[in-house]
């Protein structure tokens, strides 16, 4: 019997421990897969075929290492964690160089009509030039909407270095927009 | 624009909260997706109820017989043996059928509990 959607992710949990039921982890998948996708693929710069193999395997992992999942964190943070370690096992088996001073690879055009564009395009300019651990701290914070100890959590570092990031990153942004005399660069918070 | 509101507006702040809002906003659909993890999740090893049974059944009775033989009580099996040889009922044997049967019944209850 496939479980009803109205069950909360723990009642699902609980029954993949106890009974193994696919179903019910099918419905997690179902429920979690649109965020996911969505985070991994600012991760891969919008490569949307690499993304989707992440995503994949990390339901996966999910699956077989669902014994440890402790209820200390939400699942779809916990899901998170196991996403940002397999897309950075994935891009060093791809020989990659993952450096926490290194830059962000451009991302991938996208045609969007829609009201956001404008803003889009002023925060890619403006994302140019983060580091991939400012470009982390910024896409758990905002994009995945967690608290600084929960990207922490995500990213397997310090409280700290979240907060470092995320100002660092912020400066970058704001000293790039004004370069380009955006509005947004303007008038910083005091 | 009043200056002293702008004093704390972060617009960096607010660009990244309003793209966020209409990232999430875009729903990625399903198209398979799912279909295709679940297909693809491997099928978790389980010890089958006949393992689970021997490993505590075997490992008791091999204690018991090992605690047995070591103690005076081991003439006690080798009587309850002898009598089955020689098809003679006494109340050694009864003795040791009974503790056998019981050893059985507590193993399999034990195992079929788990199920």
């Amino acid at each position: 019997m496939n479980p009803s959607p109205g069950f909360a992710d723990n009642d699902l949990i609980a029954r993949v421990l106890l009974k193994d039921d696919r179903n019910a982890f099918g419905e997690l998948v179902r429920r979690h897969q649109s965020q996911l996708r969505s985070s991994v693929r600012r991760m891969t710069g919008g490569n949307e075929v690499f993304a989707d193999d992440i995503a994949q395997e990390t339901f996966i992992l999910a699956w077989k290492n669902i014994k440890s999942f402790r209820y200390e964190a939400k699942f779809s943070t916990w899901l998170y964690r196991i996403a940002f370690n397999a897309w950075q096992s994935e891009v060093r088996k791809k020989h990659e160089v993952l450096m926490d001073d290194s830059l962000m690879p451009e991302p991938e055009a996208v045609e969007c009509d829609t009201a956001a564009s404008s803003v889009r395009r002023d925060l890619d300019r403006a994302m140019e030039g983060l580091t991939i651990g400012e470009h982390n701290a910024i896409t758990q914070c905002y994009y995945n909407d967690l608290s600084h100890e929960e990207a922490a959590y995500v990213l397997g570092i310090p409280l700290g270095t979240v907060k470092t990031n995320i100002l660092k990153a912020k400066e970058k942004m704001r000293a790039k927009l004004a370069a380009y005399g955006s509005d947004y660069g303007q008038g910083a918070a005091a | 624009m009043n200056a002293h509101l702008n004093l704390h507006i972060d617009p960096i702040d607010e660009l990244l909260k309003a793209d966020a809002r209409a990232n999430r906003m875009q729903h990625i659909d399903d198209d398979g997706f799912t279909l295709r993890v679940v297909d693809r999740l491997p099928v978790k090893k389980r010890i089958s109820a006949v393992v689970r049974f021997a490993i505590p059944f075997g490992c008791t009775l091999l204690a018991a017989l090992i605690a047995v033989a070591f103690t005076p009580a081991g003439s006690y099996m080798f009587d309850a043996y002898m009598d089955l040889v020689t098809e003679t009922i006494t109340p050694t044997l009864v003795g040791m059928a009974v503790a056998v049967v019981t050893l059985y019944v507590v193993s399999i209850g034990g195992a079929l509990n788990d199920e």
